[in-house]
């Protein structure tokens, strides 16, 4: 799930830039007040991308004061310094997250010594995790689907746009505003990333034996990304188009002003990123008549933004 | 677990595979119904099971679905790639006549009548 949402290159203006960076290193710090200085290094920007979520829907007036970096202390860098409880928010549930994909690689096995680092690592976050429930109900749903034989894909996304879907009506709720529309945001864009995530690791998710949904709930029967079917990528194009359509209106309904804007251009340039690295990765010039033809039809400007 | 409540919200989860099992019942009661799949397809989508909504609309779109019914679909994103790695007709018939075309340019006539 985590690096899924990201920032390419020259996707935000220089003020846009500030802005998200602001929140990045607000829940750095964050992060470092929960207990250790170590968990900044969760910093992401999921996390990045939910604390600007949520100072949107406060509609205060943000302040960007510099301050020095942690990590390097000799460099300046903007943080947001207005509604800090937004932040810790943010942090515990990136925590939160963190703990939910330790607990998803040990159900996956693997060496005894990951095992037991994972284990430790599990220990470690328990004491610092929000005592909210949804984490442990997708774990429990993801559980449950992936022991059922051929789940439906929109039943293997579940778990996943349960999270987000929840971690979203908690922010509206810290912020006083109403949870059904955040859910319906947060729930779209969790399936959005699960969706690009199985696709990311359909390769290596066969290599190691692990559950994939596209193998388990559309039925491919490829080893490789280049020989899936036609039909999986019309599907997958037709879920990935509907939850972002759907995450970015839930965004305009909210209002969240600049903040809103700027989440909804990061949504559009990344899915446009991902579908051209997907195309370059996998395809590079060679044949792609199983793709949708709007991921085959990009020109040479677009191509050069993956680079 | 059928319900899960939402955090201060009244959401709570659909169970997909009840929905989506009901709707598979009615359209076994009559299959050649093309309204049923379009029906079905409708609310797989606002129920967010958008896979499930595209299975729905490829199925109505086989069975000749309207082209404003068609037009509805393709609003929101659907679209039918009618190729998957396999020789259709069409595909066989112009290999044909490529065929043809090459014989001839030999000496040859592979179709007489062509």
């Amino acid at each position: 799930m985590f690096g899924i949402l990201r920032v390419p290159k020259g996707l935000l203006t220089e003020a846009e830039h500030k802005i998200f960076q602001g929140h990045y290193c607000a829940v750095c710090y964050a992060l470092g007040r929960c207990g250790s200085p170590v968990l900044r290094m969760s910093t992401s920007y999921d996390a990045a991308a939910l604390a600007m979520f949520a100072t949107g829907l406060r509609s205060e007036e943000m302040t960007i004061s510099l301050r020095p970096c942690p990590v390097k202390p000799w460099r300046k860098i903007p943080v947001v310094t207005s509604t800090s409880e937004v932040f810790e928010f943010a942090a515990r549930a990136t925590l939160g997250l963190i703990s939910l994909k330790i607990y998803d690689e040990l159900e996956d096995g693997g060496l005894r010594l990951k095992r037991l680092v994972l284990q430790l690592g599990t220990k470690y976050l328990q004491r610092k995790l929000p005592a909210w429930d949804e984490f442990a109900v997708a774990a429990e749903l993801q559980s449950e689907i992936e022991r059922v034989p051929q789940p439906w894909f929109d039943e293997a996304a579940y778990p996943s746009g349960y999270l987000l879907g929840s971690i979203a009506s908690r922010a509206a709720m810290l912020c006083g505003r109403e949870a059904d529309n955040a859910y319906v945001v947060g729930e779209n864009l969790g399936k959005w990333i699960y969706t690009w995530d199985g696709l990311w690791d359909f390769e290596s998710d066969l290599r190691k034996g692990r559950f994939n949904p596209l193998v388990s709930a559309l039925g491919s029967r490829a080893h490789r990304i280049r020989n899936l079917e036609a039909r999986i990528f019309d599907q997958l194009d037709f879920v990935l188009e509907r939850t972002l359509s759907e995450t970015i209106q839930g965004l305009q309904i909210m209002k969240l002003g600049a903040n809103g804007e700027i989440l909804v251009k990061m949504l559009r340039g990344v899915h446009l990123w991902h579908r051209q690295a997907f195309v370059k990765e996998y395809f590079k010039e060679e044949y792609n008549e199983c793709l949708p033809s709007s991921w085959r039809n990009h020109d040479k400007d677009q191509s050069a933004a993956v680079d | 677990m059928n319900v899960c409540q939402v955090p201060g919200g009244t959401m709570t989860r659909i169970n997909l595979r009840q929905l989506i099992n009901v709707w598979e019942n009615r359209i076994d009661a009559d299959a050649q119904n093309v309204s049923l799949y379009v029906l079905a397809g409708r609310v797989m989508d606002q129920a967010g099971a958008y896979q499930a909504a595209y299975y729905f609309w490829s199925k109505a779109e086989s069975m000749g679905a309207s082209e404003a019914v068609l037009t509805e679909f393709r609003s929101k994103g659907y679209h039918h790639h009618h190729s998957d790695h396999e020789c259709s007709v069409c595909d066989a018939f112009c290999g044909l006549c490529m065929l043809d075309t090459c014989c001839e340019c030999m000496g040859g006539d592979l179709i007489e009548c062509c």
